[in-house]
């Protein structure tokens, strides 16, 4: 009992800066994210692309940064809402060892948001373990799929409300 | 006792050998056992349910096509400080089935807020595709998470007894009946059954507690302004799925029970509704229907505002925003009922506030059915110009391009309200949620995306009248059938608003979501499906895009879907209704495009694995042995006999120049009349027309090319190709999906060309049309395709769209004075 009263309190804290965005239970919103992971056996990069519906974006980074944030038109607010997806994904190998991702940058395509990254392919990867948080604290509902791709087949990772950090062996 | 357990044994394998038996047989009806051929094309027969007197073969309603009706006169008061809502209800139930019922169901929706509802109690803490705030689950090292949110909810559905009370259902002559709850459903027993073509009346007494939307995460319930000038500040309601509801009773499924878990939406009966609505004299309503009251609860200047509103060029405004805000300053314990009428719908909503401002403009649609429609929107000061500029303009928009597609709008009202929801809609009404951010100054403004998010929620609920609330399909099982068409049109609409507008769904937008694992076909029920956005949404949206721009071109597209939208049309279509229409009225077989989208998990990925070039055997010695003696000629000559020569080994031949004979000069390729007489008899043998199209095809000499394809991705498709020749030129060519027919993992093609159009290079969906989700192997010769991230960094970035404007513009302008300043310090350090 003790135990869990703590393990509440602890997250109490933890969460306190969460706003839950005005109501989301519309039927318009996506509230899904695609990451890529591309192993990229010609040039030796392991490159993660982010793409979000500007739509969920719009509203995300009100809530994130400042009420007048805006995805489309202001680099501030897009270079803000890359960092933060740079803080929220991360790369590990099986023993753990973290994996040095960098950003690259983003851009405005159409209705997405794209955010980018890489790394250099470490040599022996026999499977990664990723974390992806983007957006998952702001929404109940929100489901990020990462795609691993450049290791045969594709390989699909669905970060939604309770998944923490899950494993890709190749 | 060992002997016993054995014989148990026995008889649970006896028990169990059928069962097993029964299931693989449900699971597919037909196997191929031989070798690994699957029919892409078979035709859905065992797939599709048998046609019948009630739906029949072509798609269409059949000739013994019924529904219910349930007609509604409701009256309700709202308890605004409460927050509670009491009502009254009498129905009447007519049964237009061949069968007899002896009891009906009826939707309590409300009830999913009940702490042991279904939907609370099988909450999957942290689980996948749940609804409501955040929460997520603890491990050895990790402390469990909640959010504010969920302990929000918590807590509000702690403090506060929500779901139905029902307090009394009666007969037409205040006789009590029998009813008993379960979960979000309630049976009502008959006193005696409901023969075919009869009716029933009776009566409910209920009430309920409204939710606060934002803590519970609902479509509908009341939201809470604080910071209004009037103590204790200001509500806005909206009410949906408010009153106790009959269950549909269909052809297809009988009673639909399917309890309310909060994701699946729902069906319901078309019927006539009454309904008053009792709420402090000084809100204004806005509700389904016409209001047949406007006397006792407008003013005479609003109705007249309401007047002039039907031929205004620009919305006029009912309820200015003055007025709204000096209305929201105070309340009332006077109270108006407000009444509404509306025919012919399957559902009834309603919004209600002090805060609205109410602005009407009529669209003149023209037509018989309803020539005259009143667009309208109500929204508080939150809603500001983003309101007033694009709401109103956004519902008649949706219905000119909607009805263009489908049907005439067949209601007498359109409406667009503000509030908690993000986007829902009912019959002649929709919950919308963008506003406005108040700035420091106190003016109010939006961000692009918030218009773009405005304008394009606006036209995706109002499309949703059209969309499942005309055409009545069962949201509660087939999301797709509503959120999929909608999510098409709402594409098509919003292209015709500004193409500028990122609108719609491409099918390049989905291929990330096709190739990924763990996915559920499209036809899959609403609760169970794992991702709904893209399978219900993005997925069917992007199909029908395809079926229209790829395979069957717009005109036969556009045909289909309006004769679909026509058949259905205040009628219940279910899946195989759209997938048979959509083909007898194109006139196209669409079997394996529905069993490839809407049936499987499969996705497109067409390879061209290879292309090879044949020429024409002229069978003329003179001819064939020339080429074959080139062909020789022009392969590389073996490195031994090159190191040979360049080591300067001399030849035997070359030694001995005096020793020659006939083979010295006549190579392997040499023709003889031998080989000529045979020609010469072949010829003969030839009928006249067999000559006639040698002799042409030796004259014209054209090109021939194998090109082999492998489908990768399983989903059969058409082949589109760019043909790319040596001299420049281009040419697209369009190979239907019919070619994988009987080879569905690798096909061929030949291709003929002139003799000056030789092919330099292949293309597969050079225009991305088809959702291809690999583009790497769409192209013969291969090519090095950058990826995204590779693409992305060899683009320069010296765009004027990265700069940051915001931050630049604070620059100050330098004067001589600061450079000398600035070189000083650059010299010093």
């Amino acid at each position: 009992m003790t135990k869990q009263l703590y393990s509440f309190l602890v997250c109490f804290l933890l969460l306190v800066t969460s706003a839950i965005v005005a109501n989301m239970a519309l039927a318009h919103q996506q509230k899904s994210a695609e990451t890529t992971v591309l192993f990229n056996q010609r040039t030796g990069q392991l490159e993660v692309s982010h793409r979000f519906y500007i739509h969920d974006t719009e509203h995300a980074v009100q809530s994130l940064f400042d009420k007048n944030a805006d995805i489309i038109n202001s680099e501030k607010t897009q270079r803000q809402f890359a960092n933060y997806v740079a803080r929220q994904f991360h790369l590990r190998s099986l023993s753990d060892k973290t994996l040095p991702i960098s950003s690259l940058g983003f851009e405005v395509e159409g209705k997405f948001f794209w955010v980018y990254q890489e790394t250099e392919i470490p040599a022996k990867l026999s499977g990664v373990k990723i974390f992806n948080g983007v957006l998952r604290e702001l929404w109940p509902t929100q489901i990020n799929m990462v795609n691993i791709e450049g290791k045969g087949e594709v390989r699909t990772l669905y970060f939604s409300e309770n998944e923490d950090w899950l494993i890709a062996k190749f | 006792m060992e002997t016993m357990k054995i014989i148990i044994r026995n008889t649970i394998a006896v028990l169990l050998l059928p069962l097993a038996i029964s299931s693989t047989v449900n699971a597919s009806a037909i196997k191929q056992t031989k070798g690994d051929f699957e029919d892409k094309f078979r035709q859905l027969e065992e797939v599709l349910p048998t046609p019948n007197v009630y739906r029949n073969a072509s798609g269409e309603p059949g000739e013994k096509y019924w529904q219910q009706q349930v007609d509604y006169k409701i009256k309700v008061s709202l308890d605004e400080k409460k927050r509670r809502l009491t009502g009254y209800e009498k129905i009447t139930y007519q049964n237009n089935s061949p069968y007899k019922l002896k009891y009906l169901w009826v939707q309590l929706d409300q009830n999913i807020f009940k702490g042991d509802s279904i939907a609370n109690v099988a909450n999957n803490f942290g689980g996948i595709g749940r609804r409501g705030p955040y929460t997520k689950t603890g491990d050895a090292q990790t402390p469990a998470k909640i959010s504010l949110g969920e302990l929000r909810r918590q807590h509000f559905m702690t403090d506060n007894e929500l779901g139905y009370e029902i307090k009394a259902i009666k007969d037409s002559r205040g006789k009590k009946l029998d009813f008993t709850v379960v979960g979000t459903q309630m049976r009502i027993d008959l006193p005696r059954p409901l023969k075919s073509g009869d009716d029933v009346e009776f009566s409910i007494d209920f009430a309920f507690n409204i939710v606060e939307e934002d803590a519970v995460s609902a479509r509908s319930g009341y939201e809470h302004f604080p910071e209004d000038a009037r103590e204790g500040g200001n509500d806005i309601f909206l009410l949906a799925q408010w009153f106790p509801r009959l269950h549909a009773y269909t052809d297809y499924e009988g009673w639909n029970n399917k309890e309310f878990l909060g994701r699946g939406e729902f069906t319901l009966e078309f019927g006539d509704y009454e309904v008053e609505i009792d709420v402090p004299a000084d809100h204004i309503v806005s509700s389904t229907g016409v209001l047949t009251n406007p006397k006792s609860v407008l003013t005479k200047t609003q109705r007249q505002r309401l007047e002039s509103a039907k031929n205004a060029k620009r919305p006029v405004f009912i309820v200015t925003e003055e007025e709204a805000l000096e209305n929201e300053k105070e309340g009332t314990d006077k109270r108006k009922t407000w009444k509404f009428k509306a025919d012919n719908v399957r559902d009834f909503a309603w919004a209600s506030s002090r805060k609205f401002m109410w602005d009407a403009k009529g669209y003149q649609q023209g037509g018989d059915d309803m020539p005259f429609v009143m667009a309208m929107s109500f929204y508080p000061k939150e809603g500001g110009d983003l309101w007033k500029k694009y709401s109103t303009e956004s519902v008649i928009h949706t219905m000119e391009v909607y009805s263009r597609y489908s049907f005439d709008y067949p209601y007498p009202t359109a409406q667009s309200v503000n509030g908690p929801v993000g986007g829902m809609e009912y019959p002649m009404i929709t919950f919308n949620g963008p506003r406005t951010e108040l700035q420091d100054d106190g003016s109010r403004t939006y961000s692009q995306a918030e218009k773009r998010f405005l304008i394009g929620v606006v036209i995706h609920e109002i499309g949703h009248i059209y969309f499942p609330m005309i055409v009545n399909s069962d949201e509660r099982q087939w999301t797709w059938m509503d959120e999929g068409l909608n999510s098409f049109l709402d594409g098509v609409a919003g292209r015709e608003w500004d193409p500028t507008i990122p609108w719609g769904v491409e099918p390049r937008d989905i291929t990330g979501y096709m190739k990924s694992e763990n996915q559920v076909p499209i036809m899959t029920q609403s609760d169970s499906v794992l991702r709904l956005g893209p399978n219900a949404y993005t997925k069917p949206a992007a199909a029908l895009n395809i079926l229209r721009e790829v395979i069957l071109g717009r005109e036969l597209f556009d045909f289909a879907f309006k004769e679909y939208s026509e058949r259905w049309q205040f009628k219940r279509p279910t899946p195989s209704d759209f997938f048979r229409t959509m083909e007898e009225a194109s006139g196209v077989d669409l079997d394996w495009f529905w069993r490839g989208w809407f049936y499987s998990t499969d996705h497109v990925d067409i390879s061209i694995d290879k292309v090879y070039q044949m020429r024409l055997d002229t069978h003329n010695p003179d001819i064939d042995y020339g080429r074959l003696r080139q062909i020789e000629a022009d392969k590389p000559s073996s490195l031994f006999v090159e190191r040979n020569k360049a080591e300067g080994k001399t030849l035997w031949r070359d030694r001995n120049p005096d020793v020659t004979d006939f083979y010295d000069d006549n190579d392997r390729f040499t023709v003889t009349n031998k080989e000529r007489n045979k020609y010469n008899k072949f010829l003969k043998d030839l009928k006249p027309w067999e000559r006639k199209a040698l002799d042409r095809a030796v004259k014209e000499d054209k090109n021939y090319y194998v090109l082999e394809f492998s489908n990768v991705g399983g989903l059969v498709m058409p082949i589109l190709l760019e043909l790319t020749y040596k001299n420049g030129s281009k040419e697209s060519m369009y190979i239907p999906a019919e070619i994988w027919r009987r080879t569905p993992k690798h096909v061929q093609k030949l291709i003929v060309t002139d003799k000056d159009q030789e092919l330099a290079s292949v293309t597969v969906d050079p225009g991305w049309e088809t959702a291809d989700v690999d583009v790497e192997n769409n192209h013969y010769p291969r090519q090095i395709i950058p990826s995204r991230v590779e693409a992305y960094k060899a683009k320069k970035r010296s765009g004027k769209v990265y700069r940051d404007i915001m931050q630049d513009i604070k620059t100050k302008l330098k004067s001589d004075e600061d450079k000398k300043t600035a070189s000083d310090k650059e010299n010093n350090s």
